[in-house]
């Protein structure tokens, strides 16, 4: 009698699960990403809106650690696609075979300095994320800082102590900007300025949002983060200033490519073809000054008016071919102090 | 037939297999299963973990030169000294306030014992991390306490020493307060009567008497402490210590295997003093002995009024710890603009979390208490009821006890590297919600199954054979007897397992997915990415619903108690 | 003859490298009250549990009427159990105690009421169905514990040291009632305990038992008077034991006395122990009169009540000392004081010879 029952409720869960099976026929797409999170829930409505049949799956991280779990799964890749990723990374596992050529439907739509070059296009670019200075005034008048306006200014004795950065091990913007610095100077002069920097470093973040929310809020003066971050704590309220150092900044791509091997391939497709798109590309432009599809990137509020200008002539090939020797080379000089600085 | 024929043909007499009947089938059947879900969700991850520290990125046996680049590398191995001295010192502060605190609950005549034991008691309700928080915007750079540091950062040991010390002391407490509570007033009387000072007194009965209350208070906090993840993830700035160096490795860097090197290194203090603490611990109960009269203190100003002195300070500093961290998560902007919004508490913009991750908590707290203590409950039911395979009983209740010596980071580890292996045909768990349930169970198997095997023993041993002999099946008793007879320590089970469940962070940092991220681990999160006040907003809302459900916890313990009294009286 | 109801050969229960049962063969017949006697260690839990399947011997057999149940789990057995901690059920009350294994036999309900009700009368306690264990005494307790037992009517009853638990009064009171319970039903039944009192007073038989074998195994009469070992002889009752030389065939020398007894097996020269009870040392007075008889001095006088426990020595015994149980009528009298010397007389069918030294296995 007991058998019975049972065997009745397990037909019972199967038909069920059967049924709730067809009724949601979507497909569900793991997508990798590094974009700030504030942004994803808007992204997954868009683009669902767009394309009802999918079902986007965010996994978030930061730059270095989506990278370093996409390396981790070589052999066994989990994601379907991989979204908005610093270029750099992107280039880097694309020499493994990660990825699947795919040209999107309107690529050539797209400034072809922001796509990879080979046809059809290993990676598409969708905007560039550009680093700066959160600058809290309050607390600088307090401790009489100046303005720094330089990379140079902030390796002066006066702010010891007083600025945060991110780790480039963990966090994408740490290293576009280690990148940018030992592109614009060379090696030797580029070390010679992070040694400098490093003794007035209070704290190495794990995240590359972090130092800007820090001087926002005050604990540390001198954040050095990216562009957006420090807009939108300006926006929130926060006494920050968002600067563009002289010298030129870092910058990188975030961009897509769908993974070699992926099971869902169509629905793939169909996330890549919408990243291309005008709407998403004006999506793109609300945070980010400069977007893949020229035209239609509009001033961006409380970034620095000027900082497209400032962005340095980034090598791609050279940043993700050295990407190893540099974190391994940074991570020797400045992850075995362990004591905080003062 | 005669006897003597019988006789002679015993020496030879074949020995005696006994049958097994359904009882014995069932009990056998469910010592089995439970030794083998013990094996897969605790040991045979953590010896392949074992495996994986000799091992190279692509799998290849590399003997111990893992073990020799950690050994060599400065940035590593420093941490090993970092975490012991600070572990130390954590646990001597722990335990001196500690001890005071239950002294003066116990031996001393001061007001209002209740409040301040409730007080002490509140860190448990908490993530590790909370402390962590709430030091910050005391003591960091816009702390409004900042001075009280003499300009040293908070960001390094001494914030962690104080996070800890803050989180670890209600364990230490309830420990010392059984210790001292269990003291025999004859001796006092003895020591009085024959005019011993009362720092005599102190020294050579009170301190004897708590003496393994004290070591085993001392390794429960160091151990607490040195694998704890939280605090120096938050507060550490630049300090390695071993358990966020695991995490470096392995989330940081995915570099698993070095990831089991540092578990290797971190698991050996916590093993070490799993033994010294269980050695004590057996000590404590039975210096105890069934004569001794309770104590009862006679009130002493001078001393009173010392002991009121220090438990009000300490219980100052849990709440100001508590109230700043509830502040930080009200504050609007801080420090600029301090006017109060709840704002923070929509975690739409934060990065790492949500009000899912909340739902995703509380599901996984009530599964964790559901079946944990269902399944510990069972389990200790068959180790010590069970009239079938010995061996295999002992060899479960040894399995269960692992878990006390186990960092919770160790096991999340391990963990990845079993459930993520890609021939496992448990994969599937991987990333799902079950996984999470199944590693919270395990890291918190031990102390449950000790409290349900104490509830057990003290029942009549011979209530199974009594229902064997009535044909009873044991599951009939076990369900019409024994549970509710046990349902108290149920409770208490599984209220212990909600609220671990509910601050947990370091074996399911690992073990997230996006679908199931968790309001600890959000905290974690959104505290990294540098949104400290929605941190501190999740945190409390973990600390409003732990000390919700143990509210609730109490009123049904009372309702029970005043339901069953009818059979309880007496005992 | 008829064939015995539970037949039990050859038991043997090693723990490790402990034999806790050793050879074990006893035959208990329909309807008996057998007690298993013996000092803690000797075997006798041990044997019950075999019996009983809570714990299988490691060789030899146990049938119960005419069954092999050897190797069977208790619950495919046929007996009713009692223990010494009661194991009522705490949170049930004493008619659903009672009731428990009727109910797993799906039995109607008034059925079950009705058995209940009649074994609530039964053990007296017609009233205290609805409460609940911890609201009745220790004794009390017990009784429902043995309804419990007998609700399903087993062919066997086992009583493991049912009574050790109470205190001296209820004791006494419980042990009659037992007894005339066991009479009344006529279910077999095995008690097990440590207490020679308990089960002289009770047992049709006694099983003597000693590092796991049975000594003895006989009435409570056989087992007092006629004790078969050393040990059986000391551990049932007061025994006075000697040491002593056997002269010749029939005679023993103790002191200075020589005492005519009845010999089993030893060579003359031997030396040997001789078991006397107090109560088989008779005063004859001041005056020998008697065959078998020595005299000696009244060393100390203990009143007990009914009668006086005598301590003798000196005179015929010598350094030995004996004590006696001589009827308080009897002293007063032959008005005996301290140092007295007076004779005493000893049947030569109470004294019995054991080996010198303490025998072995």
């Amino acid at each position: 009698m007991n058998k019975t029952k049972f065997v009745r409720l397990l037909l019972c869960a199967v038909v069920a699960a059967g049924v709730t099976g067809l009724a949601q026929a979507k497909t569900e797409l793991l997508v990798y990403t590094a974009v700030e999170a504030d942004e994803l829930a808007a992204f997954k409505k868009a683009i669902e809106t767009d394309y009802p049949d999918l079902d986007i799956q965010w996994v978030r991280d930061s730059t270095g650690i989506i990278t370093a779990k996409l390396l981790a799964e070589k052999a066994n890749p989990k994601a379907d696609v991989v979204w908005g990723l610093a270029a750099t990374s992107l280039k880097l596992l694309a020499d493994e075979g990660y990825f699947q050529p795919y040209a999107p439907k309107g690529v050539d739509k797209l400034d072809p300095t922001y796509v990879d070059s080979a046809k059809p296009p290993v990676w598409v670019g969708q905007r560039a994320w550009i680093a700066s200075l959160c600058f809290n005034t309050v607390e600088a008048e307090k401790l009489k800082l100046p303005k720094p306006t330089s990379w140079q200014d902030l390796t002066q004795p006066a702010f010891k102590g007083h600025v945060i950065m991110p780790n480039p091990n963990s966090s994408g913007t740490g290293f576009l900007d280690v990148s940018a610095w030992l592109q614009m100077w060379g090696e030797d002069k580029g070390w010679k300025f992070m040694d400098g920097l490093h003794e007035n470093i209070a704290q190495y973040t794990h995240s590359g949002s972090k130092p800007c929310k820090m001087a926002a809020a005050g604990e540390v003066p001198v954040g050095i983060s990216f562009a957006y971050r420090g807009a939108q704590e300006k926006t929130k309220g926060a006494p920050v200033e968002v600067i563009a150092p002289s010298e030129g900044v870092g910058w990188d791509l975030e961009a897509f490519a769908i993974t070699k091997n992926t099971k869902k391939l169509d629905a793939a497709k169909k996330l890549a073809d919408w990243s291309v798109t005008l709407k998403a590309n004006e999506m793109y432009n609300e945070g980010y000054a400069v977007v893949a599809m020229p035209g239609v990137a509009k001033p961006v509020p409380n970034f620095p008016p000027d900082i497209a200008k400032k962005m340095i002539k980034n090598d791609f090939q050279w940043a993700a071919k050295h990407r190893e020797a540099i974190l391994a080379e940074w991570s020797k000089r400045y992850d075995s102090k362990s004591e905080p600085k003062k | 037939m005669g006897i003597p024929m019988a006789d002679t043909v015993v020496m030879t007499a074949p020995r005696v297999r006994p049958r097994l009947g359904r009882d014995e089938w069932l009990m056998g059947g469910g010592l089995l299963a439970l030794a083998l879900y013990l094996a897969v969700t605790l040991l045979v991850p953590l010896v392949i973990m074992l495996a994986k520290s000799v091992q190279d990125r692509e799998g290849a046996f590399v003997g111990l030169s893992n073990f020799a680049h950690y050994f060599t590398n400065p940035a590593l191995s420093g941490a090993i000294g970092n975490s012991l001295w600070v572990s130390v010192l954590a646990t001597l502060i722990v335990i001196a306030l500690a001890f005071g605190y239950a002294y003066a609950l116990t031996r001393g005549c001061i007001p209002f014992k209740g409040f301040f034991r409730l007080v002490a008691m509140a860190p448990l309700l908490a993530p590790s991390l909370l402390s962590a928080i709430a030091l910050i915007y005391l003591f960091g750079n816009q702390g409004a306490l900042k001075d009280w540091l003499f300009g040293e950062s908070i960001y390094g040991p001494i914030g962690i020493v104080m996070g800890s010390v803050f989180w670890t002391f209600p364990h230490a407490l309830i420990i010392l307060i059984t210790a001292l509570s269990t003291a025999d007033a004859r001796l006092y009387e003895a020591s009085e009567s024959l005019g011993a000072s009362r720092w005599r007194t102190f020294t050579t009965v009170t301190l004897p008497g708590a003496r393994y209350g004290l070591i085993s208070a001392t390794f429960v906090v160091f151990t607490l402490v040195i694998t704890d993840f939280g605090v120096p993830k938050v507060i550490g700035g630049q300090f390695n210590m071993l358990a966020t160096d695991i995490y470096k490795q392995v989330v940081g860097q995915q570099n698993f295997q070095m990831g089991a090197v540092v578990s290797l290194v971190l698991l050996l203090p916590a093993v070490v003093a799993f033994f010294v603490e269980r050695w004590a611990q057996t000590r404590q109960s039975s210096a105890v002995s069934s004569r001794a009269v309770p104590y009862r203190p006679k009130p002493r100003s001078a001393r009173d009024l010392v002991l009121l002195g220090l438990v009000s300070v300490v219980a100052a500093m849990i709440l100001g710890i508590l109230g700043m961290a509830a502040f930080a998560s009200l504050a609007k902007l801080w420090p600029y603009n301090l006017s109060l919004t709840l704002s923070h508490y929509d975690f739409s913009a934060a990065d790492g979390g949500s009000w899912a991750s909340y739902g995703n908590s509380i599901r996984l707290a009530l599964y964790t208490a559901f079946f944990g203590s269902m399944i510990v409950f069972a389990g200790a039911y068959l180790v010590e009821k069970a009239r079938v395979a010995q061996p295999l009983r002992t060899a479960t209740h040894l399995l269960a006890l692992i878990p006390m010596a186990v960092p919770g980071m160790v096991l999340g580890l391990a963990y990845i590297f079993f459930f993520n292996a890609p021939g496992n045909p448990l994969n599937f768990l991987y990333g799902s919600m079950a996984i999470l349930v199944l590693a919270t169970i395990a890291h918190f198997y031990t102390v449950s199954h000790l409290t349900a095997l104490t509830a057990l023993k003290q029942l009549d041993p011979e209530f199974e054979s009594v229902s064997a002999s009535l044909k009873t099946p044991f599951y009939r008793t076990l369900w019409r007897v024994t549970t509710p007879m046990c349902l108290p320590a149920i409770l208490d089970i599984a209220i212990y397992f909600f609220i671990n469940a509910m601050t947990t962070v370091s074996a399911v940092v690992f073990l997230y997915s996006p679908n199931t991220t968790l309001a600890s681990v959000a905290v974690l999160n959104m505290d990294d990415a540098g949104d400290t006040a929605p941190a501190a907003a999740m945190a409390m809302l973990i600390v409003l619903t732990a000390g919700a459900v143990r509210l609730l916890h109490t009123a049904l313990s009372h309702w029970l108690h005043r339901r069953t009294q009818g059979w309880r009286r007496g005992g | 003859m008829t064939t015995p109801y539970l037949r039990i050969r050859n038991l043997t229960k090693r723990f490790g490298d402990f034999t806790a049962l050793d050879d074990v063969s006893i035959d208990i017949h329909q309807g008996e009250f057998v007690c298993f006697l013996g000092p803690s260690g000797c075997g006798k839990t041990t044997l019950l549990r075999a019996i009983s399947g809570l714990d299988i011997q490691t060789h030899g057999t146990v049938e119960q009427d005419g069954r092999d149940i050897s190797a069977l789990p208790p619950a495919q057995r046929d007996f009713g159990i009692v223990f010494q901690s009661y194991a009522l059920f705490q949170n049930l009350t004493v008619a659903r105690n009672i009731a428990y294994g009727l109910e797993n036999r799906k039995q109607p309900k008034a059925a079950i009421r009705q058995r209940v009700q009649e074994l609530l009368e039964l053990i007296g306690l017609p009233d205290s169905g609805n409460k609940y264990p911890s609201q009745l005494s220790g004794g009390q307790q017990q009784r429902v514990a043995l309804a419990r037992a007998l609700a399903v009517s087993p062919g066997l009853l086992l009583l493991d040291e049912p009574l050790s638990a109470l205190d001296a009064k209820v004791r006494v009171y419980l042990r009659d009632e037992i007894k005339a319970l066991q009479r009344r039903l006529g279910i077999t039944t095995i008690m097990i305990t440590h207490d020679q009192e308990e089960a002289i007073s009770m047992a049709d038989r006694i099983v003597v038992m000693r590092a796991g074998k049975i000594e003895q195994v006989g009435t409570p009469l056989e087992i007092y008077h006629q004790p078969a070992s050393l040990f059986v002889a000391e551990f049932i009752g007061a025994m006075n034991l000697l040491p002593a030389l056997l002269v010749q065939q029939g005679e023993i020398q103790l002191g200075q006395a020589r005492l005519a007894c009845k010999v089993n097996g030893f060579a003359p020269g031997t030396a040997v122990q001789a078991a006397v009870r107090p109560e088989d040392v008779v005063c004859t007075g001041r005056t020998n009169g008697h065959a078998n008889s020595f005299h000696a001095e009244v060393q100390d006088l203990e009143f007990m009540g009914p009668f006086f426990w005598l301590s003798l020595g000196g005179g015929e015994l010598g350094e030995h000392r004996l004590r006696a149980q001589l009827p308080s009528q009897q002293a007063r009298e032959l008005n005996l004081h301290p140092r007295d010397s007076t004779h005493f007389h000893i049947p030569a069918e109470h004294i019995r010879l054991f080996p010198d030294g303490y025998p072995h296995g």
